[in-house]
């Protein structure tokens, strides 16, 4: 009973690995991650600084590479 | 069907077959030449043994869809005991012999179709030599050689004529000797090289089991087809005096003592000691003699032997024990090692080599696992051959979990058998409550133990491999169907206004940040926008974008991050390279609508200085991405399973 069950676990895996993939398939294959934010002012367009995107905390602070 | 009278008593001598050429006369055991009507005697047949064998003459059969009819016999005695050569006579008349030794039967007819020069001669009969081709060889069993088929040696044996009886094609004389070479081909054909004549006689066939022969009018009738067993005889040891039973003296030809290790010879009526162990030792015998024994897909059958065998690798001896069982019309062997038990059945024919040590048997490949020398230590019990204390084989191992072939080589014969592992569970059920109890739970890995995570990696591979599939095939139809639409382009102007790297936000930073034009965004809720960035000059330097798609309509905002960084240079004279002058972000399931794309950037140019870069955004892409990250996680955990499975593997004993 224990070895069936342990087999089972893989075949699990798949599946819902599969199922991971057709819910990212249907949302046109996209895997990034974002915000969405309701009720942003409206006066972006004339002033682009009033609205600071999540991602702005984000920043980089690259020291250069390798 | 003619009766002609016995020239040396007068008593009438049937011949069924009108093809017969000796007969042998049942009252005074001339042995006659048929000459037209008459008989005339050039011999005496001698008695023949009651070897307890279950075909007599007017047995009739069917092998194949051929009937045939017993009308005569010839009895050789060799090393292993007695064996008959039934003659037979089939429906259209014609002659097949059907030969009869240690429970085992052989339907064979003579092969006429090679030439004679063709043929080996022999020289010597207990070193023999053979001829073929101009070349002296000597022979051992698992050479082959071609005639007609590519033959393999199993047996060479010297027979020796005990007598005959009915009618027969050849003529013989009693107490005649005659080396056999007894053949298998890879196609599970069986053939005998017969010597007793000159050039040699080749009598080619197949292995028959006893029930595809379908035989009426048995000289026991009630021994044969699932009806009583010969019952077992009482027998007082010569060595010792204790009493042991033999529990099937239809079949075994030695009986060894399980106290004292004499063995006894039993076909001959004073049981004269043929052969003594110096150690007889019951420990470990797991299963006791008479035990009964009920494998599921087997026949019924009763531990009548047991022999212990050992072998040397690097100076560390490794000890087993093998059980022959009895059943009605066969015998088999059930070899425990380690706690691990397989049973063996005897294997008509001889598996075909394959590239890479391999052996294939009907259709199924055998992997090599091993060869050693195996020594009788002790023997309890009876065996369908004299047993000889010392005994020393060659074995040789090929497996394919669960099942496994194996060659016992000797300077006599080779004798395959093939084995299926039994697990543990089964085993028990198989035997009596008390004997059942005494069996204990293996510790080791068996040798032809079915490995679990081979058999889960293969299912797994299976599942992966189906499931990769279906993405790819998703993967292959998004990317058909999906649109691709670039619905904004840009091109832009980074300059740095703040102190390099101040972080977006900060006292130190200075706004920079910038919408496009309205773009408009057509199709469904759930298809997806890309946004791309590319700065095409950027060397040594990054620019971050914190990007916001806003809906005009609806004031909703998709925030995101896109980075284009790009660093080299020589280390240690080796040139490295880093990062990619362009980046994307997809975001999935936007509603269609009218948008605008809010980008605020940072980057550690020096102040004043800075990049072009350009902006486009595409609706309803279709990303390679999720197929290979999906397909990715899906293959990881195959790679924990292999090794898994490879661990059982090296654990094989």
């Amino acid at each position: 009973m224990w070895n069936f069950l342990k087999g089972l676990v893989y075949p699990l895996f798949a599946a819902s690995i599969g199922l991971g993939f057709l819910s990212e398939y249907t949302k046109g294959g996209a895997t990034t991650d974002f915000e969405e934010v309701n009720q942003v002012p409206k006066t972006v367009r004339q002033n682009p600084g009033i609205y600071r995107s999540h991602y702005a905390w984000f920043t980089r602070n690259f020291p250069g590479g390798k | 069907m003619s009766e002609l009278s016995c020239p040396n008593c007068g008593a009438p001598v049937p011949i069924i077959n009108k093809a017969s050429v000796y007969a042998v006369c049942s009252s005074c055991k001339t042995l006659s030449l048929k000459k037209d009507v008459n008989l005339e005697k050039i011999g005496t047949a001698g008695e023949l043994a009651d070897d307890h064998s279950i075909i007599q003459l007017g047995t009739q059969g069917n092998y194949n869809g051929t009937p045939f009819r017993v009308i005569g016999r010839i009895q050789l005695k060799f090393e292993l005991g007695f064996w008959n050569e039934w003659h037979l006579m089939e429906g259209d008349g014609s002659s097949a012999w059907l030969g009869e030794a240690q429970g085992s039967y052989y339907y064979t007819k003579l092969n006429v179709g090679i030439p004679t020069d063709k043929i080996p001669t022999l020289e010597g009969d207990e070193d023999p030599i053979v001829i073929t081709s101009g070349r002296r060889e000597r022979i051992t069993p698992g050479d082959s050689f071609y005639l007609g088929e590519n033959w393999t040696l199993k047996e060479i044996m010297k027979a020796t004529c005990i007598g005959g009886e009915g009618e027969l094609p050849i003529g013989f004389q009693t107490g005649y000797e005659a080396v056999l070479l007894d053949l298998a081909s890879e196609d599970g054909l069986f053939g005998t090289l017969d010597y007793s004549e000159s050039p040699a006689l080749l009598f080619s066939g197949n292995f028959s089991p006893l029930e595809e022969l379908h035989l009426t009018g048995l000289r026991q009738e009630e021994v044969a087809y699932g009806q009583a067993q010969i019952p077992a005889k009482s027998i007082e040891c010569k060595g010792c005096g204790a009493s042991l039973n033999q529990f099937s003296p239809d079949f075994s030809k030695s009986l060894a003592c399980e106290y004292c290790g004499s063995v006894m010879d039993t076909e001959s009526d004073d049981l004269k000691i043929i052969a003594k162990f110096d150690q007889v030792s019951k420990d470990n015998v797991l299963l006791p003699l008479g035990t009964p024994i009920k494998l599921p897909n087997f026949p019924e059958s009763k531990v009548i032997g047991v022999l212990r065998k050992s072998t040397e690798v690097d100076d560390e001896t490794y000890t087993w024990t093998d059980y022959l069982l009895r059943y009605r019309g066969g015998y088999a062997w059930l070899n425990e090692n380690g706690d691990n038990w397989t049973y063996f059945e005897p294997l008509p024919g001889v598996p075909k080599w394959a590239p890479g040590l391999k052996r294939i048997f009907q259709k199924r490949s055998y992997k090599w696992f091993a060869n050693s020398d195996a020594n009788t230590d002790f023997a309890l019990g009876e065996f369908y051959w004299k047993v000889s204390a010392g005994e020393k084989a060659q074995l040789e191992d090929y497996i394919s979990p669960p099942y496994m072939i194996s060659s016992e080589r000797t300077d006599k014969e080779l004798f395959w058998s093939k084995g299926v592992f039994i697990p543990f569970d089964t085993m028990k059920s198989a035997v009596p409550l008390d004997t059942a109890s005494k069996l204990r739970k293996p510790e080791i890995v068996g040798v032809c133990e079915p490995n679990p995570f081979k058999i889960r990696l293969i299912r797994n591979l299976w599942v992966a491999a189906a499931l990769t599939a279906v993405f790819l095939v998703f993967q292959v139809y998004g990317c058909i169907k999906a649109k691709n639409q670039v619905v904004y382009e840009g091109k832009f102007k980074y300059v740095q206004t703040s102190t390099p790297n101040a972080e977006i936000g900060s006292s130190s930073f200075r706004d920079n940040s910038f919408v496009t034009d309205v773009f408009e965004l057509k199709g469904s809720a759930n298809e997806n926008v890309e946004i791309q960035i590319e700065a095409p000059n950027i060397d040594n330097k990054y620019i971050f974008f914190s990007a916001a798609l806003i809906n005009e309509d609806t004031d909703t905002a998709y925030d995101t991050s896109i980075e284009t960084s790009y660093y080299h240079g020589v280390d240690d004279g080796e040139s490295w390279s880093e990062g990619s002058r362009s980046d994307s972000k997809s975001l999935a399931e936007i509603p269609p609508g009218r948008y605008y794309l809010r980008l605020e950037s940072q980057s550690d140019f020096p102040e004043g200085w800075g990049s072009v870069y350009n902006v486009k955004i595409i609706r309803d892409v279709m990303s390679p991405a999720p197929f290979f990250l999906f397909s990715i996680f899906l293959w990881l955990p195959l790679i924990y399973t292999f090794f898994r499975s490879y661990s059982f593997e090296s654990k094989r004993v």
